[in-house]
């Protein structure tokens, strides 16, 4: 039996796979895609304009001056501040969605502003070999900015990237990068809006974008493996669309946000309940308590969902609280404690026994406390620091003379 | 009564006396030592005299040159001789040298793994420096795999982990890959068959990686005691490498015993049961305060000795604890602790405690049936005996044909090694799946080999099943899955029918068969038998391999009709051997179950029977067959009769010589053979493509008939019985006749039997009683 013969019974007990079909040596690049002039093989690009004023969803392109060192914040790690010029829009389309060494990046989409408008630019990779010069021509782009934005970056894009430096055995150039990634700052504004804070939900639900003949993500690999096996274009016009649309929704995505930290508001939009309570828990977890009561403040004169409202409150207490201000803390404690907040009575009861020497309602309210968590633990629920509560009610007995 | 003392009383204990088939006392050995290397690090020097370390046995020494000189290196050396030190001093002397030094140690399994990295913690302790050792597996907390990828100078996982795990995410080990000095693989004797034909492709793809990284490393291969350490690992490492095999560490006297238990039943040749007998022995031990480990075969059997020990001896009980797999780590951790420091007087284990995990060294062990090599069975035996003081190992015997055949044949046991552990990296099968997974880690460059010449061959049939794309002077993956997770590294064990047993309101799963066996024994309706209990067969559902029963009390058992059709392919090699033709090559083999009878018990009538339907299995795999002219005035059932007990015999002979599971061969015959046109007997090897084992009977032919008829004539049965020529034919009484006279027929043509027996008496065996 000779190997050919061998080789397909070892192949038939594996699931089918399409034949290759017979293809040209020199594949066609999609439409619009030209060669740039670069030294190491040529490099399939893109180039398109998007001028001030052009509309993706409710949300139109602005020149975006002034806005984006309030976004600094959000961005973990040290860093310089950064300029909206400076800013790089990236997103990439690839083999799967694996992390292995053979998933390819095949085509990279970078936006950035422009004096006229938004440019956005797009390396496709024609033939596997031709890798080591687009990660090249990117490599030029990044060490030129100073900042990324990108969806999901952090666990995705730039890991995969990086992989894809490591197997040309080129420098990666992103690590030194300031990295402003949406998925985990939408979580944080958007998330109880939104829920599963896809890019796709959130331009919807956001920026009122809904896309006309899309294609789905998980269609994306078996399209460009096609093309690979037949050489035939026809489907990567729907991939390069696909791209830009989500270039489009990661930069309105960025607008809105700076709306939420600008004073300025370039386009007069105002933010909303949700996303100034998120604004409030940013400044707070950064340790900027009086930064955070003026959001908090103006969500809650605004019509907020129940559970938002009681963080907003729960938020609000705590940063009046640093603030010396008990005053304003113990009405809120009030305001919660009447709807039941077992943190609410404990801080209450703490501000009248340090604060008021008011043992005896302090004693009342831990009793209640300790009740409530009796009956949350009965109920299953987890139980409040029964603990710490004992304590303190001994503590106030003592003081009581009981 | 101490040691001594109580080996005197039980040689002449009437009781058991009589079973000791052989009893031999290994003398004791004074330690051969060496000074270290001059250059070594003065810390880790520091740090092992601080374990009471001062000097090296010889085999270290040795190990460590060869090492240093950057030779591949392999190591054979008894259980407890300081084996693992072989390697530790020179990958952590070499990591205090130069800190950018990486190593990666592989083990078989998890658990072994975790007891390595203890033992390296405790000397890096010592050490003070600022050397970093981690285990690698499914269980590393995903925060602390980045620190381990960028800071482990010392790696430890097992090969299923370097094969999904790390090989497919090379670029996140840079700093491993470029700085990897050293590979270690421990139990590489583990490594055979099927798993050491996949670990050898995944050194193929480790090789791959490390060159292209511009690393070269130094493999270090450690093996229990088998016939070809060096041949076994030089295939899996694909390089040539020096042996290290004559231990300088010192030990007491030991006393190995093999015990077979007496024959209660004589016509059906059926003896004592192994776990009686096995208590029997230990109870004496135990109640004369001898530490002792019992091994048993399974988790049944293991549980069952310890709830008998306990019942002999209520006052010892809370100090008899059982050992196995489902216990959970921390009640693992409580009994190692308690056998190193005495508190434990007895345990009694699966072969989970065989390897490595640190217990401390026992005085005696006991072992209830044997293993299935004698390898494992001198790494159970090698947990007893301290450095210096005496120690007691006794084999008991099960009834099965491989346990009688070394009962009879002791020369065999203590003899140089008969055991191959055979590997087959060019099983196209497994090739072909690794080959996938190294274009999916690194594109093949053009004129690149994979082991074999045939790779560019290869390489363009997967290109044209759209599974790779050249271009450039390249080949690269090119499609959507993660060929790493297509394979797995054990798949014998995945192909496992589960049996569930459904006659309690509870579900219950009492045990699990392979495929092959599942066709005839747990197709619907048959009487399944399962620790000495019949169960009804109510469903087989064959596409999510699980089989319902429930308990019954049946006067009659099912016997399946296999119908096997084998095809010769192509013959490889022949040789005449008087009028027998011995032969291997290519075949294809389909199995069919058509037909099962229900048989009466005791009378053996048939009382009728059912249609079996299930799917046909075709498997192209390697074989080896005997044939031979018939015997004058035979009918064709006689012949038929005498080659299936000749196949069910050899195949069982051959596990032993073969490091097999019994099996990984099957056996067909055919009364007239269209291929070679006279009565022959195939056995095949059942994996797809064969991972050598077909080959190597064909070579060992006279040896492996020569074991077979030793079983058949030590057979304590008068007709034939289901441990020498099996169950095959029930109207048939000169059954074992017949076995034999075929046996020896094809042994040469029916010459007389010659005296090649297995390799005779090696240095171990001394003085007998």
């Amino acid at each position: 039996m000779d190997l050919r013969s061998r080789l397909r019974l070892v192949q038939s007990r594996q699931q089918p796979h399409n034949q290759a079909r017979p293809s040209q040596e020199e594949l066609v690049s999609p439409p619009d895609f030209v060669p740039l002039p670069s030294e190491s093989g040529p490099v399939w690009h893109r180039r398109l304009l998007y001028p001030w004023g052009y509309g993706h969803g409710s949300q139109p392109l602005l020149p975006p001056e002034g806005t984006i060192p309030a976004l600094r914040p959000l961005c973990p790690g040290p860093g310089p501040a950064v300029g909206w010029r400076d800013l790089l829009f990236i997103d990439t389309e690839t083999t799967g969605l694996g992390h292995g060494t053979g998933t390819l990046a095949f085509l990279i989409g970078v936006a950035r502003f422009r004096p006229v408008g938004l440019e956005i630019n797009h390396l496709f990779l024609r033939a596997y070999h031709e890798e080591s010069p687009l990660l090249l021509v990117l490599a030029n782009w990044l060490r030129g900015t100073s900042a990324i934005c990108t969806f999901n970056g952090r666990t995705f894009d730039l890991p995969l990237l990086k992989t894809r430096f490591t197997m040309n055995r080129l420098p990666f150039p992103a690590c030194e990068l300031v990295h402003l990634d949406l998925l985990p700052v939408a979580r944080r504004f958007w998330g109880e809006r939104v829920g599963n804070c896809s890019l796709t939900s959130l331009e919807s639900a956001i920026l009122g974008f809904r896309r006309q003949n899309d294609i789905l993500g998980s269609e994306i690999p078996s399209i460009y493996f096609e093309y690979q096996r037949s050489g035939d274009p026809c489907h990567l016009p729907a991939i390069v669309d696909h791209n830009t649309n989500d270039l489009l929704s990661l930069v309105g995505l960025a607008y809105r946000l700076a709306t939420i930290f600008s004073p300025t508001r370039p386009d007069g939009q105002s933010p909303a309940g949700d996303e100034l309570v998120g604004l409030g828990k940013l400044l707070y977890d950064n340790s900027q308590p009086t930064g955070a009561i003026a959001p908090l403040e103006t969500a809650l004169s605004h019509d907020l969902p129940p559970n938002l409202r009681s963080r907003a409150r729960h938020l609000l207490s705590l940063a009046y609280r640093q603030e010396g201000n008990l005053s304003q803390a113990s009405a809120l404690w009030e305001l919660m404690a009447a709807e039941g907040s077992p943190f609410a009575l404990i801080e209450l009861a703490k501000y009248l026994e340090h604060h008021r020497r008011d043992y005896r309602t302090a004693l009342d309210l831990v009793e209640l406390a300790m009740a409530m968590a009796r009956q949350a633990s009965c109920a299953g629920g987890q139980a409040y620091a029964p603990a710490s509560l004992e304590h303190r009610l001994r503590r106030l007995r003592r003081k009581l003379g009981r | 009564m101490n040691l001594e003392q109580l080996i005197e009383v039980i040689k002449r204990d009437p009781e058991h006396a009589r079973n000791f088939v052989a009893w031999h006392v290994l003398p004791a050995q004074a330690a051969t030592y060496h000074p270290f290397p001059p250059d070594a690090d003065p810390r880790l020097l520091a740090a092992l005299a601080g374990r009471g370390i001062h000097h090296l046995y010889s085999h270290q020494a040795e190990s460590i040159g060869s090492i240093g000189r950057g030779e591949n290196t392999v190591i054979v050396t008894p259980t407890a001789s300081g084996k693992t030190l072989c390697y530790n001093f020179p990958i952590l002397d070499a990591i205090l040298h130069d800190p950018t030094t990486r190593a990666l140690y592989l083990f078989p399994t998890k658990a072994l793994a975790q007891d390595q990295v203890n033992e390296i913690y405790e000397i890096i302790e010592t050490l003070g420096g600022d050397i970093n050792s981690f285990t690698y597996d499914g269980d590393t907390a995903p925060a602390a795999r980045q620190a381990i990828r960028e800071a482990g100078h010392i790696v430890v996982t097992n090969p299923d982990m370097l094969h999904t795990g790390i090989l497919p995410h090379h670029t996140k080990w840079v700093k491993l890959f470029e700085n990897l000095k050293y590979v270690v693989i421990d139990e590489i004797h583990h490594y055979r068959g099927v798993f050491g034909s996949h670990l050898a492709n995944v050194v193929r793809r480790l090789r791959r990686i490390c060159r292209f990284y511009g690393s070269d490393p130094v493999f270090i291969c450690c093996s229990a005691t088998i016939a070809n350490p060096l041949e076994l690992a030089t295939a899996i490492i694909g390089d040539t490498a020096v042996l290290v095999d004559r231990s300088g560490a010192p030990r007491g006297q030991r006393h190995i015993a093999l015990y077979n238990p007496s024959v209660v039943n004589e016509p059906l040749g059926i003896r004592q049961s192994s776990r009686l007998a096995a208590t029997s022995l230990a109870r004496r031990l135990l109640a004369n305060s001898i530490q002792t480990i019992v091994f048993a075969r399974s988790r049944i059997a293991a549980e069952v000795i310890v709830t008998y020990l306990k019942q002999h001896l209520p006052r010892l009980a809370h100090r008899i604890r059982g050992y196995r797999g489902g216990y959970l780590p921390r009640q693992r951790r409580e009994i190692e602790a308690g056998l190193r420091d005495g508190q434990v007087l007895g345990v009694v284990s699966t072969n989970a405690l065989e390897l490595g995990i640190d217990i401390g060294q026992l005085q005696s062990c006991i072992i209830c049936g044997f293993p299935g090599t004698i390898a494992s069975t001198w790494q159970q035996m090698g947990r007893a005996g301290r450095r210096s003081e005496l120690s007691l190992a006794i084999l008991v015997a099960d009834s099965t044909p491989a346990d009688q055949y070394l009962m009879h044949n002791p020369e065999y046991f203590f003899g140089s090694s008969p055991e191959q552990a055979l590997v087959n990296p060019n099983n196209l099968y497994i090739l072909t799946a690794h080959l996938k997974c190294a274009a999916f880690e690194l594109p093949f460059v053009e004129g690149e080999q994979f082991g074999v010449e045939t790779t560019t061959e290869i390489l363009e049939f997967l290109a044209e099943e759209g599974l790779l794309k050249r271009a450039g002077n390249r080949w690269y993956w090119s499609a959507e899955s993660f060929p790493a997770e297509e394979i797995s590294l054990r798949s014998a064990a995945s192909d496992n029918f589960v049996i569930v047993d459904t006659t309690d309101t509870e579900p219950r799963v009492i045990g699990e068969m392979d495929r092959f066996g599942a066709r005839t024994m747990l197709h619907d309706n048959a009487i399944y038998l399962h620790e000495s209990q019949q169960y009804h067969v109510d469903r087989l559902d064959w596409e999510e391999m699980k089989a319902y029963v429930h308990r019954v009390d049946a006067d009659y058992f099912t016997d399946a009709n296999l119908a096997v059709k084998l095809r010769v392919l192509e013959e490889l090699q022949q040789t005449n051997l008087g009028s027998a033709r011995v032969a291997h090559g290519e075949v294809s083999v389909t199995a069919m179950a058509t037909i099962y009878k229900k048989i009466k018990l005791h009378t053996h009538e048939n009382i009728g029977w059912g249609k079996i339907r299930l799917p046909e299995e075709e498997l192209h795999t390697a074989a080896y067959w005997v044939s031979v002219r018939p015997e004058a005035g035979q009918s064709p059932e006689e012949i038929e009769t005498g080659l299936l007990g000749a196949g069910h015999l050899l195949t069982h002979a051959a596990s032993l010589f073969l490091m097999c599971d019994r099996r990984d061969l099957h056996s067909t015959v055919e009364v007239r053979s269209p291929h070679t046109g006279q009565p022959t007997l195939f056995i095949y090897d059942h994996y797809p493509g064969g991972i050598g084992l077909a080959e190597k009977l064909y070579q060992q032919h006279g040896a492996v008939v020569d074991a077979a008829l030793r079983i058949l004539d030590h057979c304590p049965c008068t007709n034939g019985c289901p441990a020498c020529v099996g169950v095959y034919r029930t109207n048939q009484d000169n059954a074992k006749e017949l076995g034999e006279r075929w046996l020896t027929l094809l042994r040469e043509g029916g010459a007389d039997r010659g005296s090649a027996l297995p390799p005779q008496a090696g240095p171990k065996q001394t003085a007998t009683s």
